[in-house]
């Protein structure tokens, strides 16, 4: 388990537990603020408020073997010779690969398709994503992926990789968009506007509240279920729907305009 | 072996350059010092460029202590290889020196010129008789040559390469001419 204990980053304040039999999100507006934590949370940058079995995590050993780090934009890959990429993932990093389970990544992705014709044997982008993807499920480790389908266009194959990325329990993934990663997450962690939410259940629903007084709002005790308030209109707010027949009452009768979203539509608002 | 592969290269390389150096340009200890400091420096340099830290092997399990620990124990083989060098070129020019001598030099000579003249007779025998008067002049002119070069170590180098040059001849001669039974 990662534990982040007040780590002050950015505008942020983080406080929470990455479970590594999860599947968790990180997910900012801005895409520098996601890498920089992501490089913060694999060991690779500093912190002294990040914790893996009770150790500060950066540059630790054991937490280097138990873990990869991916960033799925960049190339780490240039060929589909899955054994030279055993031999190297064995003896350099001494880590577990399943080369039957690259191979079928490689063949149901279509991967081969994804070369582009150069001198030297390179993927496109969208190839050298997928050929990452294949490497970080083939690895046997708790897996830290950038933007995983930042270039992937094919429906299909994100679906694909979706289900494989479930069914392999043990991610912490950066995304660029809540939408294109429907239904994989068991925890979201989203930063916005100094404040960070934090969401345990991803089926739940949420309630988009327009033109809300700070009168109605405390009149209302809807302190302890609001999520975020929107800075571009402080009167824009956004609560779980856990109000009470009374509260729907008392708002309704007001007049709010509500409107009733998933959590995956929460970037549209944030 | 094949890890150990570029270390071997380097050392035969370097020690070959220093050869090269001792004996064409008649220069010592102080060239000698200064090619090995360059190519130390620059092996280094590259060296430190392979493990220069990176967030891809970062990312696949390589901490920064490891990665650390791997460029000193590179440097450290290069300087070492550097060190045996210097220490293997002195010794060389020890050896050299009393070879150097005039008695020894001559037998060395000889020796060269027998050589040069058994393999030129082998070849002579074998090739067809329009070629065998060419050679035999050939090789003649070589041989009497070398006598008369004032440098003893460049004749030796020249009989050295001739007669490489014949065993190779020689060898694709033997491979090539048909024999009537």
């Amino acid at each position: 388990m990662i534990e982040i204990k007040n780590l002050k980053f950015h505008q942020y304040t983080i406080c929470t537990n990455i479970l590594e039999n999860e599947n968790t999100g990180i997910y900012c507006p801005h895409e520098d603020v996601v890498k920089q934590l992501l490089l913060i949370l694999s060991g690779i940058n500093y912190s002294n408020e990040c914790f893996y079995k009770n150790k500060i995590l950066f540059d630790d050993e054991k937490y280097f073997q138990e873990r990869i780090y991916m960033d799925c934009e960049k190339k780490y890959v240039h060929t589909l010779l899955d054994n030279i990429i055993q031999n190297l993932i064995a003896t350099k990093y001494h880590k577990v690969f399943h080369q039957d389970l690259f191979k079928k990544y490689v063949k149901e992705l279509l991967i081969r398709c994804e070369g582009k014709f150069d001198i030297e044997y390179n993927f496109n982008n969208n190839g050298n994503q997928l050929v990452n993807l294949a490497l970080a499920l083939a690895i046997y480790a708790f897996r830290i992926l950038y933007h995983p389908f930042s270039y992937i266009q094919d429906t299909k194959k994100i679906e694909y990789l979706k289900n494989e990325i479930k069914e392999k329990r043990g991610n912490l993934i950066g995304i660029d968009s809540l939408k294109k990663y429907t239904g994989i997450f068991d925890k979201l962690i989203i930063l916005a506007n100094n404040q960070v939410i934090e969401i345990k259940e991803p089926n739940t629903k949420f309630l988009v509240i327009f033109e809300i007084d700070e009168e109605t709002i405390s009149d209302l005790n809807l302190e302890s279920i609001l999520l975020y308030r929107s800075i571009h209109n402080i009167n824009n707010i956004i609560i779980q729907d856990l109000l009470t027949k009374e509260q729907k009452k008392k708002l309704n009768h007001n007049k709010e305009r509500i409107k009733e979203i998933s959590i995956y539509d929460l970037e549209d608002y944030i | 072996m094949k890890r150990c592969k570029p270390y071997i290269i380097s050392f035969v390389c370097t020690l070959f350059l220093l050869f090269l150096i001792d004996v064409l340009l008649n220069e010592k200890a102080e060239m000698s010092l200064y090619v090995l400091c360059m190519t130390t420096g620059i092996s280094s340099f590259l060296i430190g460029q392979k493990y220069s830290l990176n967030i891809i092997s970062l990312g696949l399990g390589l901490t920064r202590k490891q990665l650390e620990k791997q460029f000193i124990i590179h440097v450290s083989i290069v300087i070492l290889i550097s060190i045996i060098s210097i220490a293997l070129n002195y010794v060389f020019i020890f050896i050299m020196s009393k070879i150097f001598a005039p008695q020894i030099r001559m037998i060395i000579f000889t020796y060269l010129a027998s050589l040069f003249l058994g393999i030129l007779g082998f070849i002579i025998q074998n090739i067809p008789n329009k070629w065998k008067i060419i050679m035999i002049v050939l090789g003649l002119i070589i041989f009497i040559g070398t006598i008369f070069i004032p440098n003893q170590i460049i004749s030796d180098i020249i009989l050295l390469i001739m007669i490489i040059l014949l065993y190779v001849c020689n060898k694709i001669i033997i491979r090539k001419i048909p024999l009537e039974g």
